[in-house]
């Protein structure tokens, strides 16, 4: 009797967790489904698997909707902004964690402001002021404009990680004659991996889905990002829906390939960057 | 002079991450502020100096409210995928079943997806001919229950807040894990030994352990909500009839569409204000229970 109980209680519990991956999963395979399609077929036949799966779909998307420039232009623009914000993150948090200077809490704080700034409330008086630098509508200055919105976490994330490393590490530098410099790149910045990982991880997911600052920062085309890009295509070809479900696959796919390497790098990411 | 130097180093440490922020952070902020205290119409020279009337009307002004009160709703439906990943979290830790590390990688994917990417997807899901969703109440035999959803006022919100939430559940599970994972598990070997029942355990072991995971959840939850822009932007901008309008989209709409870069600058302060304030309390009440 327990037993029987037991054994229906794991069942009810398998099936309530494959309804739910059923659920996380429908909408990617709904859009995967319709790219596959022809736009004739999706008209009669919505809900089924394709009858041909038309993988020439993909090729048009590429090539037609212009998917290869814009995946290309967010790589250009999410590489950069990762070097950048690992290096001056990790020279800020490690002078917040670990030196003593006139000033140092207050600045620290100036940078907790930006951890919950919400970027609607700053697009318009930033897109100005890259007007005025002549950064406006251009890869740079989208590189900087990410990096100043990511800044603040992961200063934050680095900071923490130095903190709580032995300070004892950084001193045996300095005794040797080394400077912060080397104590920094050869011993600290080693050991506080795991905090880069998340950094790295949290900026990617940031630069690489933002939607707004390209919205206002970019006006030419060829310059788009692709969340930009993908947006663009939904109203220049309301009537293409396969176009656009096989561009917004390929838009999806690296995301959803680095998430599947790099599991673990993302869900302890995330949690740093949340929780801490 | 090495003194010297070594007395600045931290500032030269500093100075890379602080020019970025300082600049394309810090500084636009300063601007919006002082924007907001003007009226401009972000094309022409001719800028006049309003003081506080911007902030007037918009305490004035019925779609401001009805855009806030749209951001309030929505918060309100936030708090379902906090409880569906209070849910899952707790069963995954607790049953233990068999292939959890793939249930919760599923479960997570749709967080690190493009919001646009989610955008689109719904979209043809809430499609009223050809979308997924009354398809499948058509093949259901259930042709009444087919919606207008993202075109009929009454709905809108909601298929929006939901498509948003599909993302959220999984976020919410990690972070709801991760504070599982401090519990200290004798503590529920002992509670077993002492005849504490399932919901007992559940009650006075894992719920105080996961306040403060709790409360971390419902502050990010709080401000994405509050600062939502993309994916009504994407779906909907904000109708049908601003059915759907929120802070975000009115900031948008007043800056960009209406040129009225003044209003706009003032509704976007009083959001940046709600999130910092909310901030501030949230960590303060936090440092006081610690």
């Amino acid at each position: 009797m327990n037993r029987a109980t037991h054994a229906a209680g794991r069942t009810m519990i398998h099936v309530v967790l494959i309804v739910v991956a059923f659920v996380s999963i429908a909408p990617v395979a709904v859009i995967v489904s319709i790219a596959l399609k022809t736009n004739t077929e999706l008209a009669t036949n919505p809900l089924g698997l394709p009858q041909r799966w038309l993988f020439s779909n993909f090729a048009e998307a590429w090539v037609e909707a212009g998917i290869g420039r814009y995946i290309l232009n967010s790589i250009i623009v999410v590489l950069p902004t990762l070097v950048i914000v690992v290096v001056v993150a990790s020279l800020a948090g490690y002078a917040f964690a670990l030196l003593r200077f006139p000033g140092r809490d207050i600045l620290f704080a100036v940078f907790l402001i930006g951890l919950t700034l919400p970027a609607v409330s700053i697009v318009i008086a930033l897109s100005f002021i890259q007007q005025s630098m002549g950064l406006f509508n251009t890869l740079p200055g989208l590189i900087l404009a990410e990096a100043a919105l990511c800044i603040p976490l992961a200063v934050f994330l680095m900071r923490a990680a130095f903190r709580d490393l032995p300070g004892e590490l950084r001193e045996a530098v300095l005794v040797d004659g080394g400077t912060e410099v080397t104590s920094l790149v050869r011993v600290m910045f080693p050991l506080a991996r795991p905090a880069v990982s998340a950094v790295t991880v949290l900026t990617f997911l940031t630069v690489w889905n933002d939607y707004l600052l390209p919205l206002v920062l970019i006006n030419t085309e060829s310059l788009r990002t692709i969340p930009l890009g993908l947006a663009f295509l939904k109203t220049a070809f309301t009537a293409d829906v396969v176009l656009i479900a096989a561009s917004t696959t390929l838009a999806a796919i690296p995301s959803i390939v680095i998430y599947a390497l790099l599991q673990r790098q993302f869900i302890s990411g995330i949690t740093q960057g949340s929780i801490k | 002079m090495t003194r010297g130097w070594g007395r600045l180093t931290p500032y030269l440490f500093i100075l890379p991450a602080a020019a970025i922020y300082g600049i394309f952070l810090v500084a636009p902020l300063a601007q919006t502020a002082v924007m907001s205290l003007w009226s401009w119409n972000g094309l022409t020279p001719d800028y006049s100096w309003v003081g506080l009337d911007n902030y007037v009307r918009l305490l004035t002004d019925s779609a401001v409210w009805s855009a806030a009160l749209n951001n309030l709703r929505w918060v309100v439906l936030a708090v379902f995928p906090i409880l569906i990943g209070l849910g899952l979290a707790v069963l995954l830790h607790q049953a233990r079943p068999a292939g959890r590390g793939v249930y919760r990688a599923l479960f997570f994917l749709p967080y690190v997806l493009a919001t646009v990417v989610v955008a689109l997807a719904w979209g043809w899901i809430y499609h009223p001919t050809f979308g997924t969703l009354n398809s499948a109440l058509r093949a259901l035999g259930l042709d009444q229950l087919t919606q207008n959803w993202l075109g009929d006022p009454q709905l809108a919100l909601t298929a929006l807040a939901t498509a948003a939430n599909w993302t959220g559940f999984g976020f919410c599970m990690t972070l709801f894990l991760s504070g599982l994972n401090t519990i200290d598990p004798s503590l529920y070997d002992a509670a077993k030994v002492d005849g504490a029942s399932t919901w007992q355990r559940f009650r006075h072991i894992t719920l105080p352990a996961l306040a403060n995971t709790m409360n971390a959840v419902v502050l990010i939850v709080f401000i994405n909500t509050v600062r939502v822009f993309d994916i009504v932007f994407v779906l909907t901008a904000g109708g049908p009839a601003g059915a759907t309008e929120v802070l975000g989209t009115k900031i948008y709409r007043e800056t960009f569409q209406n040129l009225d870069i003044g209003y706009g600058s003032a509704i976007a302060m009083l959001m940046a204000l709600i999130i910092l304030l909310t901030s501030v309390v949230y960590l303060r009440l936090r440092e006081r229970d610690a």
